[in-house]
């Protein structure tokens, strides 16, 4: 199993990338991505998603495997987030406006080749180049909200159980997830055949950032891919952009 | 080497049949390098320095291979007397081994033929590495007295080309070239001019002048490689 991550500040953004992302595999048993966008319109949104990035590595670290049943898995390690996420919210006083960033996470079992995704808010995944865009039309419904009534295990299972935007795969070979930024590529080039092609060419990028295993032998691999992008087909991102990829 | 990457008439056929050899960017683990040419004069007039430059050159790489950037930095030497050799064509400053520029001391200066050669890798690499999506930031180093004797380029050819590199956008802020002069100022100011080389640095021939070149040269660097303006002050 390999995996590649790319992190990318959306041209749209002067200051700050407000997406992150973390990956960790168990033994080379499961492995865990998630990426998290925070809301433009939120205060400090940068910080919400790069504290809910640590809080799932923390989690991670301190996780010991239960079960292999990988949504069993995600449920317990999402129960964690948020009580985690809940508890440095008070530690912080922070305001439901500081909390606000999306929460995408895959666990997949590399022997099994089974995957479950939970998107909280908006996003995108792709499983063996086939893509899944979760589209709130701009309204993701972040954790946030909810945050404070789920932060109890019985409330957070019942609310977990009920939640529309889980997932699950079979016979997964190569796993995307990535934050909308991906969707968001735009013409920065002078290029009058390029900007013809822009439209084409912006489904072209996501297929080769999702589907393309050229220089897949290099931990830097999507980075490449996004220069490349930039450089053959003059397009950029306008929102920021957090993606893992997974290869089995 | 494909001559015909770059199609710029300045480029003519200019092979001499060198093998640069440059490090394959499919095998490069990171999307951005600093690529540094170091063109150096070889004639019989380095003669006096040539052992404090050896020192301090390959001081120079020691210190760069155990630097912040030494997964980034690519460095090519080339050079030049009556032939122009090159020394190494792009490659890992981790694998850059000593040098001794004292082994081929020649006779004449073939300045112009260095620098046509050494740009037109630089830019050819350049090119090679953009489109497998690495971003590059080039430096061109010029050691010499300046006083060439036996090209047969122009330095008006060499300046074309490098003109013709600073006119396009994309390479604007990323490629830059300086010549270090050593001995009379006249020569060197005049190749530097007729070249169109961006930066000049007076160099005398003591130990420590020569360290201080090399030194700058660490400098500069570092500062391109933190996305800072070039050069800092010689």
């Amino acid at each position: 199993m390999k995996y590649y991550s790319l992190l990318k500040r959306g041209n749209s953004h002067a200051d700050y990338c407000e997406d992150n992302l973390f990956v960790h595999s168990w033994n080379d048993e499961f492995v865990l991505a998630a990426v998290f966008d925070g809301c433009s319109s939120g205060e400090d949104s940068y910080f919400a998603s790069a504290l809910l990035a640590k809080i799932t590595k923390k989690v991670c670290l301190s996780y010991t495997l239960s079960s292999q049943n990988i949504d069993i898995v995600l449920q317990e390690i999402l129960f964690l987030i948020v009580e985690n996420y809940h508890k440095q919210a008070n530690t912080l006083a922070l305001s439901t406006n500081e909390l606000l960033s999306t929460i995408l996470i895959s666990i997949t079992d590399i022997n099994t080749k089974q995957s479950e995704i939970i998107c909280i808010g908006d996003g995108f995944f792709a499983v063996n180049g086939q893509a899944i865009e979760i589209d709130q039309q701009n309204k993701p419904n972040y954790l946030a909200y909810n945050l404070s009534d789920i932060a109890v295990l019985e409330k957070f299972n019942q609310w977990y159980t009920d939640f529309p935007q889980k997932y699950s795969f079979y016979n997964v070979n190569d796993l995307s997830i990535a934050t909308d930024g991906i969707l968001s590529f735009v013409i920065h080039s002078n290029d009058q055949k390029l900007i013809m092609a822009e439209e084409k060419n912006k489904i072209t990028s996501i297929e080769f950032l999702i589907k393309d295993t050229k220089l897949n032998a290099l931990k830097i691999m999507q980075y490449r891919k996004y220069n490349m992008i930039k450089r053959l087909y003059g397009l950029i991102n306008y929102d920021d952009l957090a993606m893992i990829r997974i290869i089995l | 080497m494909d001559n015909d990457k770059i199609n710029d008439p300045n480029f003519g056929d200019l092979n001499f049949n060198l093998d640069f050899g440059n490090f394959n960017p499919d095998e490069i683990e990171t999307d951005e390098t600093i690529n540094a040419v170091f063109i150096v004069d070889t004639s019989y007039s380095i003669n006096t320095y040539v052992h404090e430059l050896n020192s301090a050159f390959n001081e120079f790489v020691e210190a760069m291979q155990k630097s912040h950037v030494a997964d980034r930095l690519f460095v090519s030497v080339i050079e030049f007397n009556q032939k122009v050799r090159v020394n190494t064509g792009f490659q890992p400053i981790t694998s850059i081994a000593p040098m001794d520029f004292s082994k081929s001391i020649g006779s004449v200066t073939s300045l112009y033929d260095a620098v046509k050669i050494g740009v037109k890798n630089a830019i050819d690499y350049r090119e090679n590495l953009e489109n497998s999506g690495v971003e590059t930031k080039t430096l061109i180093f010029i050691i010499t007295d300046g006083d060439d004797n036996n090209s047969n380029t122009s330095a008006r050819t060499v300046k074309r080309i490098l003109d013709g590199i600073k006119l396009d956008e994309q390479n604007a802020f990323s490629f830059t070239s300086i010549l270090f002069g050593v001995g009379e100022a006249s020569n060197f100011e005049r190749a530097r001019t007729e070249m169109g080389i961006e930066h000049l640095a007076q160099v005398g021939t003591s130990g420590s002048e020569i360290k201080k070149m090399i030194g700058f040269i660490s400098q500069s660097i570092s500062s391109v490689s933190n996305g800072q303006a070039f050069p800092p002050n010689f």
